[in-house]
């Protein structure tokens, strides 16, 4: 009895630790979506509150989206994730295969050039590919967007350890029965490798959604912005007007990935850690 | 007869040999045209000087590097980069760990809990530095509010240049919250219950318990975040252009943000490739620093 009490008090304590650290949290995230629903008067009284008057009030919402092209932006995110996703699939699940199952000849030095350019950085390669981008008349397009990031070689080696446990008799049966290397990768490959290439997946779109310094540089028109960009060049046009009408465009650009994100949550988590992590 | 069907198979393997070529091919082309053409480009054009448009340049030797370790500025960035790093890595990996062990925990109602902290891995550096931006704000903000109920008065964060490095410290140990929680608590779910039981009948206390069961076991864990955080803080670039833009007065300007500036900003090419090398060579540092370091020091089960 008394040892059930001392556990008792002690996860009440700990419920309340956890509540304390959960509002620390989220109190930037909170503060900023109740924002978005109050009125200028109520922005700018003193002392600021938390909640809004009403969860109704949605001018500021209208004015955000009327003050910038906030559907182009998420449009231009979404294709160029989109795009960037199938590019990545498609070009690593070919290369990976290559080198676990065909292995033609300098395919292991091949590999280890991938393997090794993982360690340079973004930012050192990014003035020559924004001079090769404007010598070949690209800029503002999508395809700079995009083209850039279709070779991911943690993609290939996460698809090459996979391939790797996949047995080489599979194919020899496989083309014994009429079936060729590409349609053994695309139909019996591809197909149980699934776990590994969803978590690709995500981490490719996630990567590709949360770009933001290639993006600002290649890109000048409102028609090619993506989400981040855009968000940032309307907080640069809006500084210092109407507070609320800032939150809200903040909250327009991040209303989907929250959504995305607790749908999917296990996949994501998964997809991050690599698995091993209760939701 | 049995002849023909060698020479089918030779020719067979050949042919899909070759193929394999074909597969690789896309992989190698984009690879050669947007890293490793570039990569040796950058360091080609860190011996240079290029006009802004340019169309014509000249060879300087080590001129740029020379420049850059004579020029304060640099200094500067070097040394802020050194403290962002440092504190963000140093603040951010304890706290998580932390929330890891409370999340961790046997309780009710726990994965709603999980749910709320692994949030901010959904969100991006620069969302992350614009929602900060918000209740940081001096005037309508609701942490100065808080801080002067509690008789404190709160600085103006993002422009007040004693501020400005803590406020993108801040942010960016926010942003980090979310994977360093995930990655903490799988190590956490690993560490076997009958060590802590057995534990406990030799009279261990919980503190005794962290420092010689738990600590021990998710060292590898403790060492692969510190590198992952130290070099997702060093490349850092979104939230403080968001929150700071490297001001005031260069406070925040770390190295990524200074090349970005020098580069498509000040369109000083050459320096500004220079600066990549040296950006390349920390990295390159760390990650030989970690290969080292992690077949020695770290216990692993």
């Amino acid at each position: 009895m008394k040892f059930n009490q001392e556990k008792a008090i002690k996860s009440l304590w700990a419920y309340l630790a956890l509540c304390l650290l959960s509002i620390t949290v989220l109190l930037p995230t909170l503060f900023m979506v109740f924002g978005s629903f109050k009125m200028q008067s109520e922005v700018v009284s003193f002392p600021p509150k938390l909640f809004p008057k009403s969860f109704f009030y949605l001018e500021n919402f209208v004015k955000a989206w009327h003050k910038a092209p906030f559907g182009i932006y998420l449009t231009n995110s979404v294709i160029v994730g989109i795009c960037t996703l199938l590019g990545v699939l498609i070009i690593n699940t070919f290369a990976a295969y290559a080198f676990s199952h065909i292995k033609p000849w300098g395919s292991k030095f091949i590999f280890l050039l991938f393997m090794s350019g993982m360690i340079i950085p973004p930012q050192v390669t990014v003035v020559p590919r924004y001079m090769l981008m404007q010598r070949f008349g690209l800029i503002d397009s999508y395809a700079a967007l995009i083209l850039p990031f279709l070779t991911y070689p943690m993609g290939i080696f996460l698809l090459y350890q996979f391939f790797m446990t996949v047995p080489k008799e599979f194919e020899e049966a496989a083309r014994i029965d009429g079936c060729g290397p590409f349609r053994f990768l695309v139909s019996i490959l591809i197909p149980i490798s699934r776990p590994t290439i969803s978590a690709m997946s995500i981490l490719t779109f996630v990567n590709s959604w949360n770009r933001y310094m290639w993006p600002l540089i290649v890109t000048n028109s409102t028609r090619m912005r993506t989400a981040p960009i855009g968000i940032k060049m309307f907080l640069d046009e809006t500084e210092g007007s109407h507070l609320g009408v800032m939150m809200a465009g903040a909250v327009i650009v991040i209303t989907p990935v929250i959504i995305v994100f607790l749908l999917g949550q296990k996949h994501f988590v998964k997809a991050l850690a690599g698995g091993g992590v209760k939701g | 007869m049995s002849n023909l069907l060698v020479r089918e198979k030779i020719g067979y393997s050949n042919i899909y040999k070759l193929s394999g070529y074909l597969f690789i091919l896309p992989a190698l082309f984009l690879f050669c045209v947007f890293v490793i053409y570039p990569a040796i480009s950058s360091l080609y054009l860190s011996f240079r000087i290029i006009s802004p448009f340019g169309d014509r340049s000249i060879f300087i030797g080590l001129k740029n590097y020379i420049n850059l370790f004579q020029s304060n500025n640099y200094i500067n960035s070097l040394k802020v980069t050194g403290i962002f790093v440092l504190y963000t890595v140093i603040i951010g990996l304890p706290f998580s760990l932390l929330i890891s062990m409370f999340l961790n925990l046997p309780l009710k109602g726990i994965s709603g809990f999980r749910t709320i902290f692994f949030l901010p891995l959904a969100i991006s550096p620069v969302m992350a530095g614009v929602i900060w931006i918000f209740l940081l704000n001096p005037n309508i903000g609701l942490l100065n509010h808080l801080l002067s109920v509690i008789g404190l008065v709160g600085p103006s964060w993002r422009t007040d240049p004693n501020w400005a490095l803590p406020t993108v410290i801040i942010v960016t140990i926010w942003k980090q919250l979310g994977f360093n929680i995930i990655i903490f608590l799988a190590a956490l779910q690993n560490v076997p219950l009958e060590l802590y039981e057995a534990a406990s009948i030799d009279g261990a206390n919980s503190w005794r318990k962290f420092v010689k069961i738990t600590i021990p076991l998710i060292s590898p864990t403790i060492l692969f975040l510190t590198i992952t955080s130290v070099i997702q803080s060093f490349e850092s670039f979104g939230a403080i252009d968001v929150l700071t833009s490297g001001g005031p007065a260069n406070t925040t300007n770390v190295l990524v943000y200074a090349l970005y500036k020098d580069a498509f900003v000040n369109f000083r090419t050459g320096y500004a490739s220079a600066q990549a090398y040296i950006i390349f060579m920390i990295l390159l540092l760390i990650s030989v620093f970690q290969f080292k370091f992690m077949n020695k020091k770290v216990h692993y089960q």
